[in-house]
């Protein structure tokens, strides 16, 4: 049992599945259940069927390009000056390649970390407190994908009807860099 | 205001909550007046799917009238009585354009859960966990409404709030499977469930010019709905052998197309465990994927296989083998609503889609727990529970 949990994780881990690797650790601790809501009895089947799903594949090359496909013509991708929604802010961090993608499909963004990013534990630890650079750069280029396609980002119901059981509050910190983390 | 909330599995609570409000543009603010149970909450209510949060409002199924709208919103005003798509869909992405809805990039706001299990982020859904974007659900006075414009339809006089609450979620998924498993007139139609989704796919298909269509199920009393309300016949699986009937209705042909709509909590011979937690566990990994399997082997080789009723994993012993030498064609989706939820309004006021049988058991939001405990067990007939906020006069349009 214990050996399945630990190959699930590292998985996901490798993947760079942050979300599921905070979830994944505490669905194989002892606090088992207290992450998806006070009352759930941990039953590890569910759990690994939703959690582990078919298996993220391995991967991890530390300095690999992250995108996103944006639903506009390149043009209105890099319009004039600079690059487009919350990239920009991050400009002097990434190296930034647009390119049409094919069909009808819209635009490619593809973006990498200028610096050295986090591996092995420290990367584990970087995520889990929420400062891995590749963090800002997933939710950016989700967030600009969003600007360019409908003008805006959506915001999650404010204020949340949640309450802060233990088990809630580690779902809401996952949740709260919900576009951060993820196989882009 | 009050709403039904998900405290725990299999733990509900009628309580207060913070009030909706107006965050995006395109939002809209609903008074809730009718709000049904689904199928797909009881997985959430069973645990089966774990991103839920103490406190998360239950209900995507609803109909209302819009009380506040956002600065953008172009086709709705307040006062208008509409009917709400359970999936969130922000109508210009890739995805949406392509009118395939649930799979919205701009609408989950905690895309990475999805990613990272499935390979790639599903749209939002009300109040269907976090996994799916942690929206507030419609079991309360009150719900904010995102992409407005694409999810919202206003209903047309002569259809009543009972008949128009099933274009939200049980119509739509049905039709989702009927046109996506390309139904042709002349096909024959297999349904696995009689349930509000599985009736809702047969009449689908009878409108899509099928030729025969069965639903399978093990409730008489949802098969003669099936019978009575929708136009198609009847297998009861615990009287016969469903594959034997199949092949002697087609002349030994299997179904065209077969649309599973049962999902993965499917068949146990002694439902009564809402308490029972372990007893789920056993009956999940042995049973859940039972109609899956019937209607892979039962399918006309060549024929097409539409899955309805969610998974959210894995399933044992999958006949990969009848499906690949049979040559079938296998998709599946969440519902893709904005696309069918117009045609569906139409279908209701011609006269040529009945729905509002499905609302077995109006009752009031505090009833909520009692409300889902029927569904749940199907005890007198419930096809689903339904929830009148106040200001609803039951059988009554406006
Ligand atoms: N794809 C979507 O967008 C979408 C939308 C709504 C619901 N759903 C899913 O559709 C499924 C059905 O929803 P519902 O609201 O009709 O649920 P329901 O619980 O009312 O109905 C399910 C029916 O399946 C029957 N059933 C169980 N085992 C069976 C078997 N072995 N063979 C034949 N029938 C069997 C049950 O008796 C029941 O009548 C659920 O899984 C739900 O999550 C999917
Ligand atoms: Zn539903
Ligand atoms: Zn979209």
């Amino acid at each position: 049992m214990k050996a399945k949990k630990v190959v699930a994780i590292g998985g996901l881990a490798a993947a760079g599945g942050g979300t599921a690797l905070l979830i994944g650790r505490l669905t194989g601790s002892r606090w088992a259940g207290r992450v998806v809501g006070d009352g759930y009895r941990p039953s590890g089947a569910a759990t690994r069927a939703f959690f582990a799903g078919g298996g993220a594949p391995s991967g991890g090359r530390a300095d690999r390009w992250h995108a996103v496909t944006v639903n506009v013509p390149p043009q209105e991708v890099s319009s004039g000056d600079g690059l487009p929604g919350p990239l920009a802010a991050m400009a002097d961090r990434i190296e930034v390649r647009i390119k049409p993608a094919p069909g009808d499909r819209g635009t490619e963004i593809h973006a990498r970390l200028r610096g050295s990013v986090p591996s092995g534990p420290s990367a584990i630890k970087a995520r889990a407190s929420g400062e891995d650079p590749r963090q800002d750069l997933r939710a950016a280029l989700r967030e600009t994908r969003s600007i360019l396609e409908i003008g805006e980002v959506l915001s999650p119901d404010k204020p949340p009807t949640t309450k802060d059981t233990p088990g809630g509050k580690l779902l809401g910190m996952v949740t709260s860099r919900g576009r951060g983390e993820g196989l882009i | 205001m009050k709403a039904l909330v998900w405290n725990g599995v299999n733990k509900l609570g009628v309580e207060q909550v913070p009030d909706p409000q107006i965050l995006n543009s395109g939002d809209i603010i609903l008074k809730v007046r009718l709000s049904s149970v689904c199928g797909s909450d009881l997985h959430l209510l069973g645990g089966y799917l774990p991103a839920m949060r103490a406190g998360d409002v239950l209900g995507h199924e609803f109909m209302g009238e819009v009380v506040e709208v956002g600065r953008g919103v172009q086709n709705h005003s307040v006062g208008d009585r509409v009917v709400v798509c359970s999936f969130i869909a922000c109508g210009r992405c890739w995805f949406c354009q392509h009118e395939m809805y649930s799979l919205c990039e701009n609408s989950n706001t905690n895309p990475a859960i999805t990613e990272t299990l499935y390979g790639s982020a599903l749209g939002a859904c009300f109040a269907y966990s976090h996994a799916l974007g942690g929206f507030a659900g419609s079991h309360a006075e009150y719900i904010r409404v995102p992409f407005a414009d694409q999810g919202a339809f206003t209903i047309p006089d002569g259809v009543s709030d009972e008949a128009a609450l099933f274009a939200s979620d049980a119509a739509p998924t049905g039709w989702t499977g009927a046109d996506g498993a390309g139904v042709q007139p002349g096909d024959v139609v297999a349904v696995w469930g009689a349930g509000a989704v599985g009736q809702m796919a047969a009449r689908a298909a009878i409108l899509m010019g099928a030729e025969r269509v069965v639903n399978i199920d093990r409730y008489p009393e949802r098969l003669r709905m099936a019978e009575k309300n929708i136009g198609s016949e009847a297998i009861n699986y615990t009287e016969t052998h469903v594959e034997e009937e199949l092949r002697e209705m087609t002349g030994g042909r299997g179904p065209d197309v077969c649309i599973e709509a049962v999902g993965m909590e499917s068949h146990a011979d002694n439902p009564m465990f809402l308490y029972d937690w372990a007893k789920q566990q056993t009956y999940m990994q042995s049973d859940r994927a039972f109609p899956l399997r019937e209607a892979v082997h039962a399918c006309r080789k060549g024929g097409s296989l539409f899955v309805l009723g969610v998974y959210l994993g894995t399933v044992d012993k999958f006949p990969m083998g009848a499906a690949m030498n049979k040559g079938l064609q296998i998709r599946g989706a969440q519902q893709h609503g904005q696309r069918y939820i117009p045609q569906i309004l139409q279908h209701i006021q011609n006269g040529e889609l009945e729905t509002s049988h499905l609302m077995t058991h109006p009752m009031s939001l505090d009833e909520g727990p009692k409300g889902y405990d029927m569904f749940k067990n199907k005890i007198d007939g419930c096809v689903r529970s339904v929830f009148q906020l106040d200001g609803h006069s039951n059988g009554h349009s406006h």
